[in-house]
């Protein structure tokens, strides 16, 4: 009992350390990126009630989506964007924490997340109007209740990975390749963990799919209905990016 | 480019993303460990998310030549808990070499002059070299016209003006002033590095009854800082 107070004092401390870095780096932020100023407009659309408008873009909508609450409380548009990343940017110290507890040990814990507080890359994209904050939260995060699935065995961890990973597939394309890693551990290297329970394995891998499912259906949807054809994003694919196809030209009906 | 080079330039930009100070720790972290000399299975499932993303970033490399520090941040992040153990098994070292101070103390020296040696880069001004184009927006939105329409390329200028960007294709003379009829635009920015040996003929087709250049605060400090901004007021006939 002493020992999870004791961890949960130093998480705390840790997060405040990594909250004032931040807090001061987006203090000291120049100006906006030009991306930052469709998230921002894409945030002002959904804030207005304005849905498709805001959804129209190209860029995946949970950034937006976070900003859209708090868009109004600012007088500064880009205050709201960079709250959203200071905050989530932060607390995305608490999946580091724990990977470092579960898979190495206390020390290691504390110090990979006082380094986490400092990086700078890490800092300055916690500071700026970018999904990349929101999007490396839920993906490490993801991780993290992936490797608390694995070895509690239980599947409502394995639903709750599925739940980050897909919110970070909706904050940006490649966040679709954490579930994909997940399930390819429970399938194959896994495989050890599961012995020859394959119904378990099966339950697992159905629990994973269905907090996609249920989370990005709606937006799947509204690419088909956008597109006509399912796809995964609008922008480019996998294939495109390492150059295994051409990009293709997508109408819009 | 040949797939080695490639990958070494890669890592390259791996380690400068991660922070080379970094690197150090992740190597002790990595390799010939003693704190922790069993390799723990969860390490292999980190390594997971890590190593095949590396290899598709090293394919888009290949394919687009271009690669971004901000693409690594994923890999990054994970690597830290390695560098965090680095950093445990360096101060264990140390402390063992030299029996005045126990690893603690080791390790607090260590991050301590790791976040000494990283803070400066993590909380210095993100742009600050581009900030004109804030301040030119801003400038705008105090002395200019309300909500005003931006011709340009950057679409900050209109954002920073509480304003809309049409965007600026090229540097057609006739082309712009086509443009700014149709939109009803109210400011024409150029960025004389754009127009580069055009600028001259650009300047030269300039009409002083469509476009006015903005005097004032903007226009000195252009002179002051050799900036390259230039910004026109589109006049009604």
């Amino acid at each position: 009992m002493k020992d999870i107070k004791y961890k949960s004092l130093a998480l705390i401390i840790l997060i405040l350390i990594a909250l004032v870095i931040r807090i001061t780096a987006a203090h000291n932020a120049g100006m906006i990126a030009k991306d930052g100023i469709k998230y921002l407009e894409m945030a002002e659309h959904f804030s207005h009630g304005e849905f498709h408008k805001g959804i129209a873009e190209d860029f995946h909508p949970l950034y937006p989506l976070l900003i859209a609450p708090i868009y109004p409380l600012f007088s500064e548009p880009e205050r709201a964007g960079q709250f959203v990343s200071v905050v989530l940017g932060s607390l995305t110290l608490i999946p580091v924490y724990f990977l470092g507890l579960k898979i190495f040990n206390f020390p290691t814990a504390v110090i990979a997340s006082l380094l986490f507080a400092c990086q700078p890359y890490l800092v300055r994209t916690s500071a700026e109007v970018l999904s990349e904050a929101t999007y490396i939260f839920f993906y490490v995060l993801a991780i993290a209740l992936g490797w608390q699935a694995l070895i509690s065995k239980k599947y409502r961890y394995y639903f709750l990975a599925s739940v980050a990973g897909s919110l970070a597939y909706l904050t940006r394309p490649e966040g679709l390749g954490t579930l994909f890693i997940l399930v390819l551990w429970v399938m194959v290297a896994g495989a050890r963990h599961f012995r020859r329970d394959y119904r378990q394995r099966l339950v697992a891998v159905t629990s994973i799919a269905l907090a996609f499912f249920l989370l990005a259906f709606p937006y799947l949807l509204h690419l088909k209905l956008e597109t006509g054809s399912w796809m995964l994003t609008k922008k480019k694919s996998l294939k495109t990016l390492i150059g295994l196809t051409q990009a293709p030209e997508i109408e819009t009906k | 480019m040949t797939v080695f080079i490639a990958f070494y330039k890669l890592i390259l930009k791996f380690f400068s993303a991660a922070h080379p100070f970094l690197i150090i720790f992740f190597l002790f972290g990595l390799v010939r460990r003693h704190t922790l000399p069993k390799y723990h299975k969860g390490e292999l499932y980190l390594a997971a998310y890590t190593i095949p993303y590396f290899f598709l970033l090293w394919l888009f490399f290949l394919t687009h030549h271009y690669s971004s520090k901000r693409y690594f941040l994923p890999i990054v992040i994970l690597v830290l808990l390695w560098c965090g153990l680095g950093l445990w098994e360096l101060a264990a070292r140390l402390s063992k070499k030299s029996s005045l101070w126990s690893a603690n103390r080791w390790a607090g020296l260590l991050v301590i002059l790791a976040m000494v040696i990283m803070l400066p880069k993590s909380l210095a001004s993100l742009r600050g070299n581009q900030d004109l184009r804030k301040e030119i927006g801003l400038w705008l939105r105090e002395n200019g016209i309300k909500h005003p329409i931006i011709i340009s390329r950057d679409p900050r200028f209109a954002f920073y003006a509480r304003g809309k960007t049409i965007s600026l294709k090229d540097y057609n003379y006739s082309a712009i002033i086509q443009l700014a009829r149709k939109t009803g635009a109210h400011y024409l920015i150029v960025d004389t590095r754009d127009l580069g040996p055009g600028l001259t003929a650009f300047l030269q087709a300039m009409h002083p009854d469509e476009l006015a250049l903005i005097p004032g605060k903007m226009q000195a400090r252009r002179e002051e800082g050799g900036d390259k901004w230039l910004i026109y007021r589109i006049l009604r006939n």
